[in-house]
């Protein structure tokens, strides 16, 4: 990473930190935020994936899965935006399954990376299981929603602290010459 | 230097060509009908068509309640594994469809049949305008955008398989990629 | 290509067009050293940066591939390791100006730009021979691939097949990929190393010939596989043949530069002059193996009768560090830094001149 790129990424955790600590403070307010930024998000993703596909993709070979990515993408920022207005529990319910998804596939794709010849598979790895972990609590302490803030916002403190660590990590290309 | 005439023979070219969108439309098919799956179990967890509400829908029909959440669990759990189940029915026999060609058949059938059930479908997008059930709102828009381009995959199998059934027809002997 | 071409078989090829020992070893060097002459290397020295003709596995890394970013990758790896075949390309039907930039960014032999490069060492000093002739034969090497990242342009799908001469004619096996750095590849079994599929346009694995691992820098190889590009249509890449015909381009190029021919004219190659090597050139570049520069080393020695010491990078370093500054022009790393920095203006003034920009905008470094 270039001192800019990393100076962006912890950035970024810092931000993420800063997050965490408010949605373990003040729980009940911080969800709603949080939903709206990630559905923009998925919305920006859903869109820009369309667009390449006109202006770049249909051109190429296989290029129509930027199409169909990018409908599911703008697809799911919508509905992330929609559930707001719904109680607290759900939309951490749905945050879990983010977390719960995301660590599930980090898992799954160990053994990928493990193949690759990456030696970052046991991160990679570890990232997953605690993502899994953290989602598996959250479920059961559900209706607690203070307890649940508080395990949520470790998680995205780990997640931070692993941005941080990985802003300073080199990471194995190929590169074919 | 580029293949030689036959296998850049426009037939080939075609071939291909038709081939990796049934590939691609196949396996689309497939991840739109999970995205499905997940949407609903989205919008039952956290939208207006909600457990509860069913659940109190089916109480209001004198049984009891426990009942009600069983009966429920189970139509839903039914319904998810049906779309699941389509969708990698119809998406498996378009792989098949592709490698070994030696499912014609089910391949039409499956395809047509779940072709007019969604463009069959997509009509309730005009009457739910015009009868003012729903209006163009973002997750309008999005759900309008996923359900075109799974009309959009379905009539391009169908195209494309219709395509490759000629070309073959016409070149008995070709070598294909 | 690699170091079996770049280094021993451009000897053989300058020694073939007339040049002595000692011009062909200066010419060879320069050849090899454009793999190898990255911006790190250049700081280390003190050099200007600017001059690099290659970026290492860490500057690409570290490289943004934001506008200006990608800019400074292209400027590199297009005019050095791929360069343009045709900057005013045009397709059957209208595609969207951002599509053709970099589609007209394709690399590919006898193109005008091979003409302008050879036109340009003329006259300068033999690192310019040397820098012109890396890209001459990479052009073969490396054609219908770009020097961008780009998706786009640079993906293949994933169904590479390989012909394998056999008593019978030539066997079809299908090509194995793996993504390990550490694994080298295997030429019995067909497993090859290449770079890992990326959905994003712009990531740095979509830059070049990754997506086709090494196989285009095997001289033995004859493989086929669909390029994103194509609009559908196979490529199939005839290795030995193409080797073939860069050696002979070679040869013919710097017969024209060294003065024996007028002029040089495109898809023209000096057949002629490894008439009496033919089998042991073939044999050369159709044997199975990952490198081929012991059978060049032992060929061009045939040829010279002299020895030909192996590739040492370092080798002139210490002359370029220790001269005075008002005299570091004249080194050998001097000569093939100025050599650099021409080519790479040309080529990339060439590009943006066709209204591509995709290397940003070029100013010509006039020395006083």
């Amino acid at each position: 990473m270039t001192k800019l790129q990393r100076i962006k990424e912890i950035a970024i955790a810092l931000i993420m930190i800063l997050g965490a600590l408010v949605m373990m403070t003040y729980p009940k307010e911080s969800y709603p935020l949080i939903v709206i930024i990630l559905a923009f998000l998925f919305i920006g993703r859903g869109i820009s994936s369309i667009w390449y596909y006109f202006t770049m993709a249909r051109f190429m070979v296989g290029g129509r899965e930027s199409l169909f990515m990018g409908v599911i993408w703008f697809d799911f920022g919508v509905l992330t935006g929609a559930i707001t207005s719904v109680p607290h529990y759900y939309v951490l319910l749905y945050l879990v399954g983010i977390h719960g998804f995301s660590g599930v596939v980090r898992v799954l794709r160990t053994r990928e990376t493990r193949m690759t010849g990456s030696s970052n598979w046991k991160l990679t790895l570890i990232h997953g299981l605690i993502d899994i972990i953290m989602a598996v609590l959250c479920i059961v302490y559900i209706k607690q929603i203070d307890i649940t803030g508080i395990i949520f916002g470790i998680g995205v403190l780990y997640s931070a602290v692993m941005r941080i660590v990985t802003a300073f990590r080199r990471t194995a290309l190929i590169v074919i010459e | 230097m580029s293949a030689g005439a036959g296998m850049n023979s426009e037939t080939e070219i075609k071939l291909r060509r038709y081939k990796n969108n049934l590939a691609i439309g196949g396996r689309y098919y497939i991840i739109f009908g999970v995205w499905t799956v997940v949407k609903l179990l989205m919008e039952l967890t956290m939208g207006d068509l909600s457990f509860e509400y069913l659940i109190e829908e089916t109480v209001k029909s004198g049984v009891d309640r426990l009942f009600a959440i069983i009966i429920t669990a189970v139509f839903i759990g039914i319904l998810f594994a049906f779309i699941l189940i389509v969708h990698l029915v119809v998406g498996r026999n378009v792989a098949r469809f592709v490698k070994r060609h030696d499912n014609r058949k089910r391949f039409y059938t499956y395809t047509s049949i779940v072709t007019i059930v969604n463009c069959l479908g997509f009509l309730t997008y005009p009457a739910d305008i015009m009868t003012g059930v729903s209006s163009l709102s973002l997750t309008f828009i999005a759900s309008l955008l996923v359900d075109i381009s799974v009309i959009f995959i379905l009539i391009d199998l169908f195209y494309s398989a219709v395509m490759i059934e000629k070309l073959i027809k016409q070149k008995p002997a070709v070598e294909g990629v | 290509m690699q170091e079996d071409f770049h280094y021993y078989a451009t000897y053989c090829a300058a020694y073939l067009s007339g040049y002595s020992h000692s011009e062909s070893l200066d010419i060879c060097y320069s050849a090899q050293f454009v793999d190898l002459c990255s911006a790190t290397y250049l700081t280390g020295i003190k050099a200007p940066a600017q001059a690099a003709t290659t970026q290492l596995q860490m500057e690409m890394m570290n490289t943004r591939t934001d506008v200006t970013g990608l800019q400074n990758i292209t400027r590199i790896w297009a005019p050095f390791h791929f360069l343009p075949r045709d900057l005013y390309a045009t397709k059957d039907k209208k595609r969207p100006k951002k599509y053709m930039n970099k589609y007209r960014l394709i690399c590919g032999p006898n193109g005008a730009l091979v003409k302008d490069i050879v036109e340009l060492a003329k006259g300068k000093p033999l690192q310019s021979v040397g820098i012109a002739m890396h890209v001459l034969a990479d052009t073969w090497a490396h054609r219908n691939f770009a020097g961008t990242p780009s998706l786009v342009i640079n993906n293949t799908d994933d169904e590479f097949y390989e012909f394998i001469a056999g008593e019978d004619g030539e066997q079809k096996r299908k090509i194995k990929f793996q993504h390990s750095l550490s694994a080298p590849d295997d030429l019995d079994k067909s497993i090859y190393t290449s770079s890992l599929y990326q959905r994003n346009e712009k990531n740095i694995m979509n830059l070049g010939h990754g997506r086709a691992g090494h196989l285009p820098d095997y001289s033995f190889i004859k493989y086929m596989y669909l390029p994103a590009w194509d609009d559908y249509r196979v490529m199939i890449k005839d290795n030995p043949s193409d080797y073939r015909h860069a050696f002979c381009q070679m040869i013919y190029a710097m017969k024209f530069i060294r003065g024996e021919i007028d002029s040089f004219e495109t898809d023209v190659y000096d057949f002629a002059a490894i008439k009496d090597y033919e089998e042991r050139i073939d044999g050369i570049l159709r044997k199975r193996q990952l490198s081929a520069s012991s059978d060049w080393k032992a060929f061009g020695e045939d040829l010279s009768g002299e020895s030909i010491e192996d590739f040492d990078v370092n080798k002139y370093q210490k002359e370029y560090v220790d001269a005075p500054k008002d005299e570091k022009a004249g080194t050998f790393y001097g000569l093939f830094i100025d050599g650099a920095i021409a080519h790479k203006g040309l080529v990339c003034d060439r590009i943006y001149q066709s209204g591509n920009k995709l290397v940003g905008f070029v100013q010509e470094m006039k020395n006083d």
